[in-house]
């Protein structure tokens, strides 16, 4: 019950921390990649090494533990090192999915050999990774996962199609939720199998946006072996493993992007206070309405990390923070092109960018519809249907 | 105001107490009764409200109060609006009763009797927070919610408050409010703002203002917390079609937005308070929920009736008070009502000034 725990604790940063965010300033200061290249694959090879550079210096895997090869620091830490790369406009992790997802799901779930032999590519992006989840027909009904691994004496023989599947064609390594027991349905019998996507029997296919950006693919799996011993917490434990990488989708994700968007919500605010639009009442309105939904979202992220820190995160909490973001994310940049006039809204620019990368947000990592189901399945404790 | 930090445990165990106490002693007929021939709540019922010792809640232990952090009292204010304590208690509490603890402190000693009668129940009031007007002189008409019998009323504005005795006040009228019951009035206050030895400025008054922010964003949110819960209640309940209607999307979505809403203002709330405890720079927090939390609690309370559906729109089921309550602290959360509009001004002129 809310009457319990009103209101929420927040997270609060302390010495360690603050000595922390001097020296991520001061290496950041000293090491600015400048502007992003042209061009997608440059800018990817950028990324690589810049994420490459941040573990050399000892600031990737803050929270992680010592013997995974992490600092083995308070999850405070990792929000600090998120607020400055954020803050200052820095790159962000090339590797985020396996270091935030994967990586702290593996410390929770997988054997001893999975660990030491997948966590350290993680940290410096040396083997990066994607999330094999989604199906043409499972979208937000996931556990209408199709994708077959045939078990067969010590391997996984697996076939299917993934879709939606961002960096596919990059990654080394692939978290693919396949249906290991044959007849099984829902979310029973299936298995989170690690796959090399080297292996024979994989390939991708680019799947461009709406922005005809080559972010996601389609990858095809045609009998593509996998030995037994990847399969993630064993057979049958691939919809625990999968919600488990879920859970740890948001949080420092969140911050970091809601610190991304306070940025470009303040350059928007300099451009309406340069072109003299800062009397208009609607547009105090909108821009009064957007800060108000900036600030309540970094509240809530806060929240959520605290709650974390402390083990008392409540299950389907983060959809909160998923349903923030998205609102505030689609209502920012919708707001800047209804105001900044006919030269951003008819341009190809930042803005519109933006505005159209925006609806991205209401469908991944579970659509604003899912959100809305798990808030009221978990959070309320209703019987919904999903 | 200084405190020490109310152990958490504490502080849950004081809710729960305070919420059963309260359920009790004001039970919807009761409330009903008093909004339907808006007249204050029976004196057995006033009198047992005072044994809580309510009004000690925003003031140190070292004067007779409760001696609570920021977030003991936040929560405390939120079983104010789950319950529907008089509105009046609110002001007592975190204006009146502050304001004459620190002119107590200050070595008034009228201050100090009226302080205690204040604690023990003896002496009345209310208080309000105004903006400023252009131009810095106080406002000098204002409505405010008064307890039966008020003799005082606290006026915040900036960083300065004043209580007044209603005695020297131009003149007080009754005032038809949409949250009838609660003794709002009409005060014209003439030249009573004027006395500086009733006048507290600097820190405590900026104390007072945040610790009353604070608690106009935790009642409302403890009202849009109790529409929720009857809501849920209800749609568990209420059967349609040949079944329950929460297992309707529609309407379990619906749930779903009152209950991000009110999370959304839990988290900013708490991190409000807790900049409180540290007197963390939190003005810009504080004005961004002063608009956002009420408004927002004002349309979990509109889900909740239309939840309820027909029997929400219905005078007995009482939804309608936590509706009132609402859109009364909608407004009294920033005198004038800090709008988006008030917001992205202020956010453009701090920007700009930055520029400058």
């Amino acid at each position: 019950m809310m009457l319990d725990t009103f209101p929420a604790p927040t997270l609060s940063f302390g010495p360690a921390d603050e000595e922390l965010r001097t020296r991520v300033r001061a290496w950041l200061a000293d090491h600015d990649p400048g502007e992003p290249p042209d061009g997608y694959d440059a800018r990817i090879e950028a990324q690589i090494a810049w994420q490459a550079q941040l573990r050399a210096s000892g600031f990737v895997g803050l929270s992680w533990p010592q013997r995974y090869g992490g600092s083995g620091l308070d999850v405070t830490a990792e929000a600090v090192l998120a607020e400055e790369l954020a803050g200052s406009g820095m790159p962000e992790l090339i590797n985020r999915i396996a270091v935030y997802m994967v990586g702290p799901t593996l410390m929770d779930l997988a054997s001893d050999a999975q660990r030491e032999q997948f966590l350290p590519g993680m940290l410096d992006a040396s083997e990066l990774w994607c999330q094999g989840f989604s199906e043409p027909d499972a979208g937000s009904d996931l556990a209408a996962v199709r994708t077959r691994g045939r078990i067969a004496d010590d391997e996984v023989v697996i076939s299917g199609q993934k879709v939606w599947t961002s960096r596919a064609h990059i990654a080394r390594w692939c978290a693919c939720l396949v249906r290991t027991e044959p007849g099984s349905v829902k979310h029973h019998g299936l298995s989170m199998a690690i796959v090399d996507m080297r292996s024979p029997g994989v390939s991708t296919t680019p799947l461009p946006q709406i922005l005809n950006e080559p972010h996601f693919n389609e990858v095809f799996l045609d009998d593509v072996r996998v030995p037994l011993d990847r399969l993630v917490g064993g057979p049958g434990a691939g919809w625990k493993v999968a919600m488990s990488m879920l859970s740890y989708e948001r949080g420092l994700f969140v911050l970091e992007r809601q610190i991304r968007l306070r940025r470009r919500f303040e350059q928007l605010a300099d451009l309406v206070i340069e072109r003299g639009l800062d009397g208009d009442a609607g547009i105090r309105a909108r821009m009064g309405d957007v800060h108000a939904q900036l600030e309540i979202l970094a509240a809530q992220v806060y929240r959520t990390l605290a709650a974390k820190r402390a083990g008392t995160l409540r299950n389907g909490a983060t959809s909160v923070d998923k349903l923030l973001m998205s609102h505030v994310y689609q209502d920012l940049f919708a707001l800047a092109v209804d105001v900044l006039g006919p030269e951003v809204a008819l341009g190809t620019n930042g803005w519109t960018h933006d505005l159209l990368e925006s609806r991205s947000t209401g469908i991944y990592g579970g659509t604003t519809e899912i959100q809305l189901n798990i808030v009221a399945r978990q959070l309320l404790g209703l019987g919904v249907s999903s | 105001m200084t405190t020490a930090a109310t152990d958490r445990s504490e502080t849950t165990e004081l809710v729960r107490s305070l919420d059963a106490s309260l359920t009790a002693i004001l039970p919807l007929t009761a409330l009903l009764e008093a909004v339907e021939h808006d007249r204050p709540l029976g004196a057995g019922v006033q009198e047992a409200l005072l044994r809580l010792g309510w009004a000690g809640m925003g003031v140190d232990e070292s004067l007779g109060g409760l001696g609570l952090d920021a977030e003991a009292r936040t929560a405390l204010a939120a079983v104010a609006g789950r319950r529907l304590l008089p509105a009046a208690m609110r002001s007592e509490s975190v204006l009146l009763a502050p304001a004459l603890a620190a002119l107590a402190a200050g070595g008034s000693a009228e201050a100090e009797g009226w302080l205690d009668g204040l604690l023990e129940g003896r002496v009345r009031g209310g208080g309000v927070v105004v903006a400023a007007p252009a131009g810095g002189s106080q406002a000098d008409e204002i409505l405010v919610p008064l307890a039966p019998g008020a003799e005082l009323v606290a006026v915040l504005a900036a960083d300065r408050a004043v209580v007044v005795p209603l005695a020297e006040v131009a003149s007080v009228e009754a005032f038809d409010a949409l949250d009838r019951g609660q003794g709002y009035a009409r005060v014209a206050l003439g030249e009573a703002l004027g006395r500086a030895d009733r006048t507290v400025a600097g820190p405590p008054a900026r104390a007072m203002l945040a610790q009353w922010r604070l608690a106009v964003l935790g009642e409302a949110h403890g009202a849009g917390q109790r529409a929720l819960e009857l809501s849920t209640e209800f749609a568990g309940q209420r059967e349609q079609f040949g079944k329950a209607i929460v297992s309707f999307q529609a309407v379990a979505h619906r749930l779903a937005a009152m209950a991000v809403e009110l999370e959304a203002c839990d988290a900013g709330i708490g991190r409000l308070a807790a900049g409180f405890e540290r007197e963390a720079a939190t003005e810009d927090l504080g004005r961004v929920l002063l608009h956002r939390v009420p408004a927002g609690m004002r349309t979990v309370c509109e889900s909740a009736i239309q939840v309820h559906g027909g029997m929400g729109f219905t005078w007995e089921l009482g939804l309608h008070l936590h509706y009132r309550r609402v859109l009364s602290l909608q407004y009294e959360a920033g005198g004038h009502g800090p709008t988006a509009a008030a917001i992205g001004a202020a956010y453009l002129a701090n920007r700009k000034a930055a520029h400058v």
